[in-house]
């Protein structure tokens, strides 16, 4: 008994996450069914359940799974209990959660825009205005940002492309 | 025999070649597959004996350094390295790195002299057993892989299923491995390799994980922690306690890897599950046990030593490693076959002294890696983090050069993050991501060469066998407890 | 490396670009005290530019090779192409004395590699190993790349298929097999790639010659010709078609024996097996090697690198390698290349029809 109530404690910390984990999946299994319509399937007669069979089993699966877990989050992790608490005291989370949340998703910018450099201007050039740029928003120096970013620039070019011979990205500029 | 080998004109290069195994095999986006495709070359311009020690020393340092970077950025290096970011990473987060690395070191040694030993004297028979397994059976073999994904993350069951479901989902994008039609590619020419294993496992276990730090973590300036002073000394006595653990793991990783369609990553998962199922203390599992460490090591190293058993006695590779050192000794003008084992002569004696002594030779070289890359912790986490985004992002690239997979390891990062902060497990996706196609193509390998008839999915002696396992596995326990409640209730 | 630009597009040549950054950066620096002069130099800079890019195709030819040049290989590292691929790259390192290096992309049954080539710019740095998929992947629907996207350099290679079984079974010949599949109640088990791979085609092609119904066999899916071979010696299947030298070690050992080759001559190496054709049965299956540039490829670079391809080809080394790896050595020119690339497709093409795989 003892056990569950734990188990329960916890799983009410994670209702949000269960609900929109099960959101996601219901999304994407919707997605995986109704794409299964593209997929060409040769039949043989060779009694092979075909090409569509998995994805489709999956896709159902993941789809019924994630309205389950929504179930869940409601009915045994008391979600709508969480977000009635949550509104009461949402100022003081809000406020707490949000430094993290920014960097995080500055960081995710970051990462999305260095990909797409390197697409384009190529390993070095890209490489060292990323490294230039998360390291002063985790909150490096200049002087400590720069030594770093040219000693990994370095060593990776010299790593990669010259001891093991394998391409970094050249980038469709040059 | 041995005295030609212990030359410094064989052992000076030999030893060399093992270093760079284990720098190539630790550094994200460089493949064991590379560092013996790079030492090839140059292992012609040497004596045949040293050439050979070069070769096989390269290919057995890769798996034990992919586990390096899997324990302490949690990022695994190869498939096979990925359960080392269970209990390896909590290990050193727990500032215990070198400890769990020192353990992890001496069981892939232990492993591999198992496996080797196991190559020397049983392989034409197991190989002739590795001969029964067929569609029906590895479909099984995979059903049983999948299971662990239930064992690995006990406590959230359903999460855990819906993640390995998801991970199976991910191996079917991409050209269908039975009948070549195009799924979920959306006309892409380079979604037609589907989604390659290294950028999504770099992208779940890597980014996912520097995203967590640079959410939770204010003090980005310090060091990501001093790393602990233990030496090889002193996790021998922890070894010693757990030498069934490791012998049994070492075995079942000889078996799985002597299958030709199993490999390391399933051998290592496989004595993962077995390890935890059998353990007295289950529910610690994933938080920095001994045992979460020793198995799944001792498991992988002699699943490369396994492979060799098909490769020698049939000539037929079950990986891309062991099909190039297969190459070079076919160069050498050995042949394989099951009459190698019986007259080979000499320079097959001298192939098993070069695989046993290697195993020997694991261990101060991949120490040497283990210090060097512990030097990474010493500096500012903030740096490492950068770093560690760097080599994903070229790692991701390297394996394919395609800038497609990098897209990949990004989006999947993203994903990880996602499912870690709604408190869904990770690595049953991987397990998926693994097994996903093994399972699918035996399956329908299976109905299309048995017409569409589940009989002999249950009926061959094998199949019954491993369903029995499976059946076993999930059911012995409650049952157990059920007996026990009674025979103590009456 | 270039994958967004289509061939056909014009861009402007890497080192005159290249040039003329490291140019503009140098008069930067000089002349940034005074602007007009800066202004003058720019603009003087800018024609200069243009003129060297104009004159520069010839001066880009003339200096070939002046970069690393990449070999792209569509298959994986260990595999024959591979090994064929790192042959020919260091050969030419040496002839070149440039670096040449070679570069994996796997996927999509070869797709993802043939493509990289054809797509890649058509300077002469980018060539590649093209191989049988080549002939085929178009009507599959796999890709929309042909023999015509590239400028054939030279074949190097053709193993022919063969029928291999166990050494314990029944058939002594190849009739002997065809009258079971034509006789027998339970439909006999083949196997050497997925479906619709090439192995199922050339099984295909081979049943339809000798007047067997296609269907009249099951083929068993495999992920490559040597899970295939595992399967055959486990008794799992019947028999495989896989090329010769991918099942040369099994053959050797005494495991497998081969019932004939689908080739218009008798292998070298095993000079008492009969063809197809001596079985009365009119089909020929090779798996082909060859290189090649993307379309459109300066004329003159392709002779500056056929030169050598032509010497390399006609060297001992190159026989050795390839006797040590049991490829055949098959060469064939650019032109003589492109009339069996022709043929070829002629020759699959019915087949893929026939065994249902066709795009419509």
């Amino acid at each position: 008994m003892n056990d569950m109530e734990a188990e329960q404690q916890e799983s009410h910390f994670n209702s949000i996450g269960t609900a929109a984990f099960g959101l996601f999946l219901i999304l994407l299994g919707a997605g995986i069914v109704y794409f299964a319509k593209d997929i060409r399937v040769f039949s043989f007669g060779n009694n092979d359940p075909g090409p569509k069979a998995v994805p489709l089993g999956t896709g159902v699966i993941l789809f019924v799974g994630g309205v389950l877990q929504i179930v869940v989050a409601f009915a045994r992790e008391g979600l709508l209990d969480r977000l009635r608490t949550k509104s009461k005291s949402e100022k003081q989370s809000v406020t707490k959660l949000k430094p993290a949340t920014a960097r995080i998703l500055w960081m995710l910018g970051t990462m999305v825009a260095y990909v797409f450099l390197l697409n384009t201007i190529g390993f070095a050039a890209s490489t060292s205005l990323f490294l230039v740029a998360t390291l002063k928003l985790f909150g490096s120096g200049w002087k400590e940002a720069g030594m770093t970013t040219i000693v990994i620039v370095a060593f990776v070019y010299l790593l990669f492309e010259v001891v093991f011979k394998v391409s970094l990205p050249t980038g469709s500029l040059f | 025999m041995f005295a030609e080998l212990l030359q410094p004109s064989v052992l000076i290069p030999w030893f060399l070649a093992m270093l760079l195994g284990i720098f190539v095999g630790a550094t994200p986006g460089l493949t064991a597959t590379m560092a013996v495709a790079l030492i090839v070359p140059i292992s012609f311009h040497m004596s045949p004996m040293a050439g050979l020690a070069m070769i096989i020393g390269v290919s057995f340092t890769a798996i034990f350094a992919g586990d390096i970077p899997a324990t302490w950025l949690r990022i695994p290096g190869t498939p096979a390295s990925a359960a080392a970011t269970l209990d390896g990473f909590q290990m050193a987060k727990k500032g215990k790195g070198n400890f769990a690395l020192g353990l992890d070191l001496i069981c892939s040694s232990i492993g591999g002299i198992i496996g080797v030993a196991t190559l020397i004297f049983v392989a034409p028979q197991l190989a002739r057993f590795a001969l029964k397994f067929g569609s029906y059976e590895y479909f099984w073999l995979g059903v049983l892989g999948l299971s662990m994904s239930a064992m690995v993350t006990m406590g959230q069951t359903s999460k855990a299923l819906l993640a390995a479901t998801l991970g199976v989902f991910i191996s079917t994008v991409g050209q269908d491995v039975v009948s070549n039609s195009q799924r979920y590619t959306f006309g892409s020419i380079e979604a037609l390799g589907g989604l390659h294993f290294i950028p999504v496992m770099i992208g779940l276990f890597g980014v996912a994980e520097v995203l967590r730090n640079i959410g939770q973590s204010e003090a980005l300036g310090e060091p990501t922690g001093e790393a602990d002073s233990s030496s090889l000394i002193s996790v021998l006595p922890e070894v010693l306690r757990h030498k069934w653990c490791v012998v049994r793991s070492a075995l079942v990783g000889t078996v799985i890897g002597a299958l030709p369609g199993a490999g390391a990553d399933v051998a290592a998962w496989g004595s993962y599950g077995i390890a935890k199922s059998s353990s007295k203390t289950p529910e610690e599992f994933g938080t920095g046990t001994i045992e979460g460490v020793i198995a799944p090591t001792s498991a992988n190293n002699a699943a490369v030593a396994g492979a060799w058993i098909p490769a020698l006695v049939f000539g037929i590779p079950g990986d891309a490693v062991t099909a190039i050192v297969l190459g070079v000794m076919l160069v050498h003008g050995i042949k394989p076959g099951p009459m190698l084992f019986e007259d080979g002569g000499d320079q097959v004696r001298s192939i098993f002294a070069i695989a046993l002594v290697t195993q020997f030779m694991l261990v101060p070289c991949g120490w040497a890696g283990v210090k060097a890359f512990g030097l990474i912790q010493k500096l500012p986490k903030r740096t490492v983090l950068a770093g560690v985004l760097v080599f994903s992002t070229v790692g991701a690239f390297a394996i394919n050069n395609s800038m497609f997979d990098v897209y990949v390891m990004l989006a999947f990062g993203l994903i990880g993050f996602f499912m870690e902060a709604c408190g869904v497990p990770v690595v049953p996706m991987i397990l998926g991501l693994i097994l996903g196609p093994l399972v699918e193509r035996e399956l329908r390998a299976g109905l299309i060469a048995s017409s569409g008839s589940f009989e002999p999915f249950f009926m061959r002696p094998i199949s019954m066998a491993l369903v029995f396992l499976l059946f076993l596995a999930f059911f012995a326990k409650p049952m157990w407890k059920l007996i026990s409640r009674r025979l103590f209730t009456k | 490396m270039n994958k967004t630009k289509s061939a056909n597009q014009p861009s402007p040549s890497p080192p005159c670009l290249r040039a003329s950054v490291v140019k503009n950066g140098f008069q930067w620096t000089k002349h940034s005290r005074s602007f007009r002069r800066f202004r003058s130099s720019f603009t003087l800079l800018v024609c200069v530019t243009i003129l060297g890019c104009q004159k520069d195709p010839q001066a880009a030819i003339d200096s070939y090779p002046s970069k690393t040049v990449t070999v792209v290989c569509p298959w994986s590292a260990g595999g024959g192409t591979d090994r064929c691929s790192r042959f020919w790259a260091e050969r030419l390192q040496t002839k070149f004395e440039n670096p040449f290096v070679v570069m994996n992309r796997t996927g999509g049954s070869g797709a993802i590699g043939h493509s990289a080539v054809a797509r890649a710019k058509a300077d002469g740095y980018t060539m590649g190993m093209v191989t049988v998929e080549l002939s085929m992947m178009k009507q599959m629907g796999i890709s929309d790349l042909t023999f015509r996207d590239y400028e054939c350099l030279m074949q190097i290679n053709a193993d022919s298929a063969a029928v291999v079984v166990r050494k314990d079974a029944p058939w002594k010949n190849l009739q002997e097999l065809f009258d079971e599949i034509k006789s027998s109640k339970e439909k006999l088990k083949m196997s050497g790639t997925a479906s619709g791979g090439i192995w199922d085609l050339a099984r295909v092609g081979m049943l339809d010659a000798a007047g067997l119904d296609i269907h009249s066999v099951t083929w068993v899916p495999s992920k490559g010709s040597a899970p295939a071979l595992v399967q055959l010696m486990g008794e799992h299947i019947d028999a495989v078609v896989v090329s010769v030298p991918e099942a040369m070690p099994q053959i050797e050992a005494g495991e497998l024996r081969l019932l004939a080759v689908m080739d218009d001559q008798r292998h070298p190496d095993f000079p008492d097996i009969p063809t197809l054709k001596e079985e009365g049965c009119d089909w020929s299956a090779v798996g082909w090697r060859g290189l090649a540039l993307p379309k459109g490829t300066p004329p003159e670079i392709v002779a500056k690198i056929l030169v050598q391809c032509e010497e390399i080809a006609a060297s001992e080394e190159f026989k050795e390698f390839m006797g040590k790896n049991g490829f055949a050595v098959v060469i064939r020119g650019p032109e003589e290349f492109t009339k069996f690339l022709e043929e070829q497709e002629s020759l699959w093409t019915p087949v893929i029809d026939l065994a249902g795989y066709a795009q419509k």
